[in-house]
């Protein structure tokens, strides 16, 4: 439930500032690339999952990679100034805010550094997932 | 620069064998002489370059590429490997690449902020190196390509490359981190305790 509600609010995000920015061509590819598709990271993981549980079903397996991660900046920054475009800045900083607002372990600067922002205890994913499908949706609704 | 392909470096290491038994043997060079002597002839290639004789520039950073095989080999083979060793190659590689760069940029009137940006991105990748052992060792190399393509095009593939290199090394880390954490955590798949491991039977049981 959390994950589909994540993606979710990544797509409507990313669709509701592509359509604010009225970005056009390769703009719409970086923004998709930056603001949803860059979640498809968890499939590098899928060989460690699969060497580690097999086929059991784990739940709370960390699946976040750095490229989600602040850390990640240090390759995306450089690649919007070869491109001449913010887009892809723009759009991974929104990834990025609505990834920092669940509840899962983070680590920002791995592996520069190993600081950890912990597992929350409190469990607002479900909620902060709703909420912002639900906000999104209403703009969305309303530019529409 | 590290070999990925296991057995690629016993192989180099055995074609290499009678050039550093050469410098060693008969010319009594330790590694890290060979090291220095290839930074010079790199900074010669480099002066070459700045005052336009790019061809013949780039035969010299042709032998200065191959001393710094030769000193790499010499050290494996004679057991001469250190840390000051690899220190000090990593700080000439990493100059020469500087300077190579920022000389073909001036004698083809190549946009700098490419050229800064692919220096950027080498340093990037050299930042995780060590932690990730990965390293594409396309720098110096890749300028042979300027024989067959534009300049600016073979410096804009330097700088993908290397952002590519440190993704890859990101992701190695990644992987290396989460496994570290899972064999060296005695709770196992248990936190804050909660088991987290359920086999497909107990989850369609509901337990």
């Amino acid at each position: 439930m959390v994950n589909k509600m994540n993606i979710i609010a990544h797509i409507l995000v990313t669709f509701l500032f592509i359509k604010l920015g009225d970005l056009t061509g390769i703009d719409i590819f970086w923004a998709a690339l930056f603001g949803v598709l860059i979640d498809f990271d968890h499939l590098i993981k899928v060989p460690l999952y699969l060497k580690q549980n097999g086929f059991k079903i784990v739940r709370y397996w960390n699946w976040r990679t750095s490229l989600q991660e602040p850390v990640s900046y240090l390759w995306i920054v450089p690649l919007a100034v070869y491109s001449r475009t913010w887009v892809p800045v723009f759009f991974f900083t929104t990834h990025l805010i609505l990834d920092y607002i669940m509840s899962y372990e983070k680590q920002p600067f791995y592996p520069f550094l190993d600081f950890k922002i912990p597992k929350r205890r409190v469990k607002i994913d479900d909620f902060a997932g709703i909420s912002t499908v639900v906000i999104v949706g209403c703009i969305l609704l309303y530019l529409v | 620069m590290y070999i990925v392909v296991p057995g690629v470096k016993k192989t180099y290491d055995g074609v290499m064998r009678p050039i550093s038994d050469l410098f060693h043997l008969k010319l009594k060079m330790l590694p890290n002489h060979v090291s220095v002597l290839g930074f010079l002839i790199g900074l010669v290639s480099v002066g070459l370059i700045f005052l336009t004789h790019w061809q013949l520039g780039l035969i010299m950073m042709g032998i200065s590429l191959f001393l710094d095989g030769v000193d790499g080999n010499i050290a494996r083979v004679y057991g001469l490997e250190s840390k000051t060793g690899e220190q000090l190659e990593i700080i000439f590689d990493r100059s020469l690449e500087v300077l190579m760069f920022v000389a073909l940029a001036y004698n083809f009137g190549v946009d700098y902020k490419v050229v800064f940006l692919a220096i950027y991105s080498i340093l990037l990748m050299t930042s995780l190196r060590d932690k990730a052992k990965f390293d594409p060792g396309l720098k110096r190399v890749s300028l042979i390509l300027i024989l067959v393509m534009s300049y600016e095009i073979i410096i804009s593939l330097v700088f993908f490359a290397h952002i590519g290199a440190f993704i890859l090394q990101l992701c190695i880390l990644d992987n290396k981190n989460q496994n570290l954490n899972v064999e060296t955590s005695e709770e196992g798949p248990v936190k804050d305790g909660i088991n987290m491991n359920y086999n497909l039977q107990d989850y369609l049981r509901g337990k």
